[in-house]
This record gives structure tokens, C-alpha cells and sequence, in this order.
């Protein structure tokens, strides 16, 4: 431990060293560090789902969230939001300015306001707050976001595309999405697969980059949509 | 181990500077939902691990997944973008834990409840506890100092240590810990010893 243990991202490249490499030595003697690289290994693939745990709950109202978040807040990203003033000297000032003695009577009253509300309102009786003002409620099976399976490569340079299939939809729509990840083309189709041959794709060149969704609807109303997928075009 | 869990052979990488890239508008946000989409799931169990609830895990992992979306411009690809996430999730979980010390576990030894333990033999400050990382390496086996390690420094629970370290047996590593912190005062006293002497 006297050597500076080097970053996470440089351990993982130390593993791939041979045994007597110095620094792959500190890798394994290192508590440390074996340990931080064993950590974010089951960070990345998570084995055991502990009891308790509601993956497909969480992944709904996470996405929800997300997606709240996205109309509430669209940030630029080269141009990140402002997320509060910073604390400086400007900023103890203007507290200070609020908290000189002409302003004092008007705190005191103000706590016992609040104090009286408290009382009066007593939030405690009112059951649980709501945490996730983002999220979305829990759910019953019939809200999980739709999972989709990996893209199969075809013979003749079409995929086959698949998800887990939502157990009241009727239909699912499928979109294609280009290499900007805006939308190219669109399917319905009424399995838990679509298989596009190599013309039916989207005309971009081999190798992009482009997304898919799938939105489950019955009687053409939504009941689930799943995440962006990617795939690289054959 | 893999830098980069790609499922679909995009990398992550490739996504963000779609993001970047984009904006505003349906190409940023759809990019922005297949990279975070992808993390959703680990993020959460990640929380989990931690605070064992599921509406807190939402929260911690909203919070994650909220402020690494916020703060992606800042993310310049020097490290993988799994490392930069997994970061930002082991701080916010870090700061959402109350630290435990070195020597002493309220939570997994009987006799740290009934006060046995002499104040002065308390190390709670981080600084002090990480020169004591010489000692856990000179006086634990190896199992041991995982163990101490997971606890101590990343405030995992002691099922979440067995099950991270797989340790057999009823008491899990909780007898691992009470074996090393043994190890460790008797360790420590040796040493006050010697620099008495």
C-alpha cells in the first residue's frame, strides 16, 4: 500500500498483464485494489438479484423518470443546466443580508408558523412520503418496460429482432432509428419478433450505428415501451 | 473483465457522442435512453446492495442516473463511460451510508454491544483508518482482509460481503470480521507495545 494504487480504469488494463508484472503484482496484493476491481466487476454483470429486489419495477419507473426528466429539463448537453448558484463570498453576503437583526423578528415569526403547521398538519399521520417524484407509482406485471433480446445476424444480411413478448398486447410497433437516432421506419407486427431482410433495412451504410424500440399496444393503445436498443447494421 | 459492456457491439462511448453530439431533439434522447437504459439494472442493484430497500435503491439510483445524464458533458472519455457511472454510483451510495469503523461494528460483533471495547481503541477517522491498511495486510489472511476491506472502506453490509466473497458457512462474514478485528487489536496492542518499549 505505500505505492499510490493506480485508478480503477488502469487495473482493469493490469489484468490482462502476465503474473509477474509488477504492477500486476499490486493488483493481487492489494486489498484494495482487488477488491475495487471486484466490486465494479459486479457492478458491470450483476449475478444474484438479492431478495427484495424488483428489477423490473425499478427499470419501469427509472425509465419514466428519465423520460420526465428529458421534457421537464432537455439540457444541453455541451452547455450543461446550472444546478445552483455556486457558494462564494457573494453568496454569504446575501445570507448575511437576510440574517441581520432587522430581519430577525420576521424569522421568529416565520418559525412559529411553521412549528404550528407541523403541528396542525402532522405529516406523520400520512403515510409514507413519495420519494421518486419522478418516478412513476409501482406497478402490476402489466406495466414492466418491454426487454429486448440481442439482434440476430442473418443469413443474407438481414436481423432478426426479438423482445420479451407483453402478455395483453395485441400488436407491437417497431421503429428503426438512424444513425442520429432519429426515426427511419416504422413496423407493426403482432409476434415478439420482427426479421427484416437485408433491403428492408433502412438505407445506411454498413456498419452504422442505428436504434430500435418497441412499443406493446392492444386494441392500438400503448401498454408498455421498452428502452433504445442498438444495433450495427450488417 | 470487460471495459466496455456493450450487449449490442455499440459501444458506450459511441452513444455518449451521440448525445453530445445531438442536443436537444429525438436522436439525443433516444441515444441518451439506449445508454442509460443499459445501466438502469446495474445501477439499481448496485443501490440495492447498499440500503437492501426498494424505494430507497430508487432513489439512490435515480439520483445516479439523473446526475450522470446532467453532468455527461463533463465526460471527456479519458475512462471507460461504465467506470465514470460506476463511480458516480459508489460515491452517491458512499455519501448515503454512515461510515464504520475499523476496529469496532455495532452491526456485526455481540460484543462491540455491550460496550466492551475501550473507547480510545476506536479509529473513526478515514485518515486514520487508511495508515491502518499496512496493518490489515501484515496481520489478515486474505479472506480476512477482503473482508475487513468491504466493510470498513466500502460500507457493504455483512450479507452483502459473504454473498460478495462467497463465503460458506452460518455466520458468513461475520466470523471472518470478528476473527480479524481479534487479530487486528491484538495486532495493534503488540505495536502500541513496542513503541512504548
Amino acid at each position: 500500500m505505500s505505492a499510490p494504487c493506480p485508478e480503477l480504469h488502469e487495473l482493469l488494463e493490469l489484468e490482462s498483464r502476465a503474473a509477474d508484472d509488477e504492477r500486476r503484482r499490486h493488483l493481487d496484493d492489494c486489498p484494495r485494489c482487488r477488491n475495487r476491481v471486484a466490486l465494479y466487476a459486479s457492478f458491470v454483470e450483476p449475478v444474484i438479484v438479492p431478495a427484495g429486489a424488483d428489477v423490473a419495477d425499478a427499470e419501469r419507473r427509472l425509465a419514466e423518470a428519465f423520460e420526465r426528466a428529458w421534457r421537464a429539463e432537455s439540457p444541453d448537453p455541451v452547455a450543461p443546466r446550472e444546478t445552483g448558484p455556486a457558494r462564494g463570498a457573494g453568496d454569504s453576503a446575501a445570507r448575511r443580508g437576510w440574517w441581520a437583526p432587522s430581519w430577525r423578528p420576521a424569522w421568529a415569526l416565520a418559525a412559529v408558523l411553521l412549528v404550528g403547521s407541523i403541528v396542525l398538519l402532522r405529516p406523520w399521520d400520512r403515510g409514507p412520503p413519495e420519494t421518486g417524484a419522478l418516478r412513476g407509482a409501482p406497478g402490476g406485471a402489466g406495466q414492466d418496460a418491454l426487454r429486448l433480446e440481442v439482434p440476430v445476424r442473418l443469413d443474407g444480411g438481414g436481423l432478426r429482432l426479438s423482445w420479451a413478448a407483453h402478455p395483453e398486447a395485441d400488436a407491437y410497433e417497431v421503429r428503426i432509428l438512424g444513425p442520429d437516432l432519429a426515426e427511419l421506419m416504422r413496423r407493426e407486427v403482432t409476434g415478439a419478433s420482427l426479421e427484416l431482410g437485408r433491403d428492408e433495412l433502412p438505407a445506411t451504410p454498413a456498419g452504422a450505428v442505428l436504434g430500435w424500440k418497441v412499443t406493446a399496444l392492444r386494441a392500438g393503445a400503448r401498454l408498455a415501451t421498452s428502452t433504445t436498443g442498438t444495433l450495427r447494421r450488417p | 473483465m470487460r471495459l466496455n459492456p456493450s450487449p449490442e457491439g455499440v459501444a458506450d462511448e459511441e452513444l455518449v457522442r451521440l448525445v453530445q453530439a445531438g442536443g436537444k431533439g429525438l436522436g439525443a434522447e433516444a441515444a441518451a435512453d439506449a445508454l442509460f437504459g443499459r445501466y438502469r439494472r446495474r445501477v439499481y442493484l448496485w443501490c440495492f446492495r447498499y440500503v437492501h430497500d426498494h424505494e430507497r435503491a430508487l432513489d439512490l439510483a435515480q439520483d445516479v442516473l439523473l446526475n450522470a445524464w446532467r453532468g455527461l458533458a463533463r465526460f471527456d472519455g479519458r475512462v471507460p463511460f461504465a467506470c465514470w457511472l460506476y463511480a458516480i454510483a459508489r460515491n452517491r451510495c458512499y455519501s448515503a451510508m454512515r461510515p464504520t469503523s475499523l476496529i469496532r461494528d455495532d452491526g456485526a460483533d455481540p460484543d462491540a454491544l455491550a460496550g466492551g471495547i475501550d473507547p480510545e481503541e476506536r479509529f473513526e477517522e478515514a485518515e486514520e483508518e487508511a495508515s491502518m491498511m499496512g496493518l490489515v495486510t501484515g496481520t489478515l489472511d486474505r479472506i480476512e482482509q477482503d473482508a475487513i476491506y468491504l466493510r470498513c472502506w466500502e460500507r457493504l453490509s455483512v450479507d452483502e460481503i459473504t454473498r460478495q466473497l462467497g463465503i460458506p458457512g452460518v455466520s458468513g462474514a461475520r466470523g471472518v470480521l470478528q476473527t480479524a478485528r481479534r487479530k487486528l487489536r491484538a495486532a495493534m496492542g503488540r505495536r502500541a507495545q513496542e513503541s512504548r518499549a
